[in-house]
């Protein structure tokens, strides 16, 4: 045999020796089970259908009133004070969150400001879950005293007076109603939170680097280098999916990491609800779920008012809703646990400022002022806890929705 | 309430596994599900409801209810409930018992789950002076 070639097989080896030093951790970590492999499937974008029809809005899927919507997102004139927009607290560069431990609007709401991103997918909405679409979520920021704080035939005013907007809405909608026509005015309110639905629709998370991990995995091949899990990443990720450990999926499941349901996990209400009011506990924004479910029910815009889209039998979320069960009582919705790096501070009252904030917030088990926490004891480790959090930075990722909608409209950047 | 649910348990049990090695594949919708109450007073086909279900799914699915002779039972009350068999909590939503075309004939409508792992369900039947129930486990992925 040449030399030359015995030492070019020489350094071949000592090249696969240092490889096998490089990743010596992530080849000790066992490999995934048949049983979890299945898990995981469920877990990634892939899985992931497209949103459900939306029957109470006609306007969802019409690429005129998603464009309409964006720009009516980004508009501070439907404020009181022209300075507040949807997009003041959901900004696309936070993952459309604000950053803020509560929202602030034209005052400071009593609520962390949740992500629409895959909103498109959500049963309810706001963390009561007192709403049914997206587009009645977006009528009641809008009125409300402490975000838009503009009523109804305010907006309309406004849409009026403006002749870029009224110009859409009446190509889209048909005419605009006159000042004084209540019911016509109520009517093409619902209308321009259609046209802000339509909007958010198109706004959805893109795969992150657990997604192309678990894609490699499926696949049957080895995952690129930049997405392959780090072991503390892949142990994160054993521990959340395991119902002896972390038991996450109860509530985190499915490709938006959220069963789009409501729980008691002991989360206070707001530091700054508890000083101004003392009976912050018996108020019915602390009650949850169980004041929610009243609240839609009661709705006139939920999907079985007149202003909805609706046949008979097709909401069938309000016709199957559970109501005055005693788990609902502080119970709130789940949110999802994708872009969770970009969407700081957590829980609904904002109180947690980082992800190890939210850790510790599973190893403390606080426990609830209003009814009764699902929390317990779980039995991992502080090393696990840091895998865990390792692992959901993994679920950041791109938004996937086109670049124009991530940006305010040109009308909105010239003003 | 569920009544009786630990006794119903272990009596379903041996009917539970002939009816999962009845219905073959997992998730598999076209094999009826074959279940007898707890007193032996009625039988109960459900079809399009498989022993491994999907998560956070709205289900409907057919219910035929007989007597234990086989004759169809038109015109009973029919109340289904479920709760996880870990955290014991409720389904998330109410589901509805309807009458279907044909005596005996039912529709249930609106039963989501909303939690991976292991489901008791419960069918509760009252027809004139006659009361049941069956309770059977669905695995949810």
């Amino acid at each position: 045999m040449q030399p030359l070639f015995l030492v070019a097989l020489a350094g071949l080896a000592l090249c696969a020796l240092d490889a096998a030093r490089a990743q010596p951790a992530r080849d000790a970590t066992p490999a995934w089970t048949a049983a979890e492999l299945d898990i995981l499937r469920t877990l990634t974008l892939s899985s992931l259908p497209r949103p459900a029809r939306d029957p109470s809005n006609k306007y969802a899927e019409d690429p005129r009133a998603a464009d309409f919507g964006h720009r009516l997102f980004f508009d501070t004139r439907l404020s009181a004070n022209s300075s507040v927009a949807c997009a003041t607290c959901h900004q696309p560069a936070r993952a459309f969150t604000d950053a803020r431990p509560l929202a602030v609007g034209i005052g400071v709401t009593p609520r962390n400001a949740p992500t629409i991103v895959g909103a498109a997918h959500n049963v309810w909405f706001f963390w009561d879950g007192r709403k049914d679409s997206l587009w009645s979520q977006a009528l009641a920021s809008i009125e409300s005293p402490l975000e838009h704080d503009m009523p109804r035939a305010r907006v309309l005013d406004v849409i009026r007076a403006n002749r870029d907007l009224g110009a859409d809405y009446v190509a889209i909608f048909g005419a605009l109603p006159a000042q004084g026509d209540r019911e016509g005015v109520n009517r093409a309110f619902a209308n321009i939170g259609k046209a802000i639905a339509a909007y958010e629709r198109r706004i959805m998370p893109g795969p992150a680097k657990f997604d192309r991990y678990v894609e490699a995995l499926l696949e049957d091949r080895r995952p690129a280098p930049q997405d392959d899990l780090t072991l503390d990443e892949r142990q994160g990720l054993r521990v959340f999916i395991s119902d002896q450990l972390g038991r996450c999926l109860r509530c985190h499941n499915g490709p938006l990491f959220t069963n789009q349901h409501f729980h008691n996990i002991g989360v206070a209400e707001p530091q700054r609800q508890e000083r101004a009011h003392a009976d912050v506990a018996q108020s019915i924004l602390a009650q949850g779920r169980i004041a929610g479910a009243e609240i839609v029910l009661a709705d006139e815009f939920n999907c079985t008012g007149k202003y909805s889209d609706a046949r008979p039998g097709e909401c069938a979320e309000l016709d199957f809703i559970r109501r005055d069960s005693p788990e609902l009582l502080g119970a709130f919705k789940v949110p999802t646990l994708r872009n969770l790096t970009r969407t700081a501070p957590y829980m609904r009252s904002g109180d947690r400022r980082t992800l190890e904030d939210v850790m510790w917030h599973y190893r403390t088990l606080p426990q609830a002022r209003v009814g009764k926490s699902e929390l317990n004891d779980l039995p991992i480790t502080a090393t696990e806890f840091d895998q865990l959090e390792a692992f959901l930075r993994t679920l950041e990722g791109q938004i996937d929705a086109p670049a124009l909608y991530l940006r305010p409209p040109i009308s909105a950047q010239a003003k | 309430m569920l009544l009786g649910l630990a006794a119903l348990v272990l009596v379903d049990k041996a009917a539970h596994g002939e009816d999962a090695r009845r219905n073959g594949a997992r998730g598999d919708h076209s094999a009826p599900i074959d279940l007898h109450s707890a007193a032996g007073r009625f039988r109960i086909r459900l079809a399009g409801l498989a022993r491994e279900e999907r998560l956070n799914h709205l289900h409907g699915f057919a219910l035929s209810l007989a007597t234990a002779d086989g004759q169809p039972v038109g015109g009973a009350s029919i109340v289904l409930r479920g709760k996880q068999r870990t955290a014991l909590n409720p389904l998330p939503t109410l589901p509805r018992v309807r009458p279907g075309p044909r005596p005996g004939a039912y529709r249930v409508e609106g039963l989501r789950f909303h939690v991976s792992g292991a489901w008791l369900l419960e069918i509760a039947i009252e027809f004139e002076q006659s009361r049941d129930h069956v309770a059977f486990d669905i695995d949810v992925k």
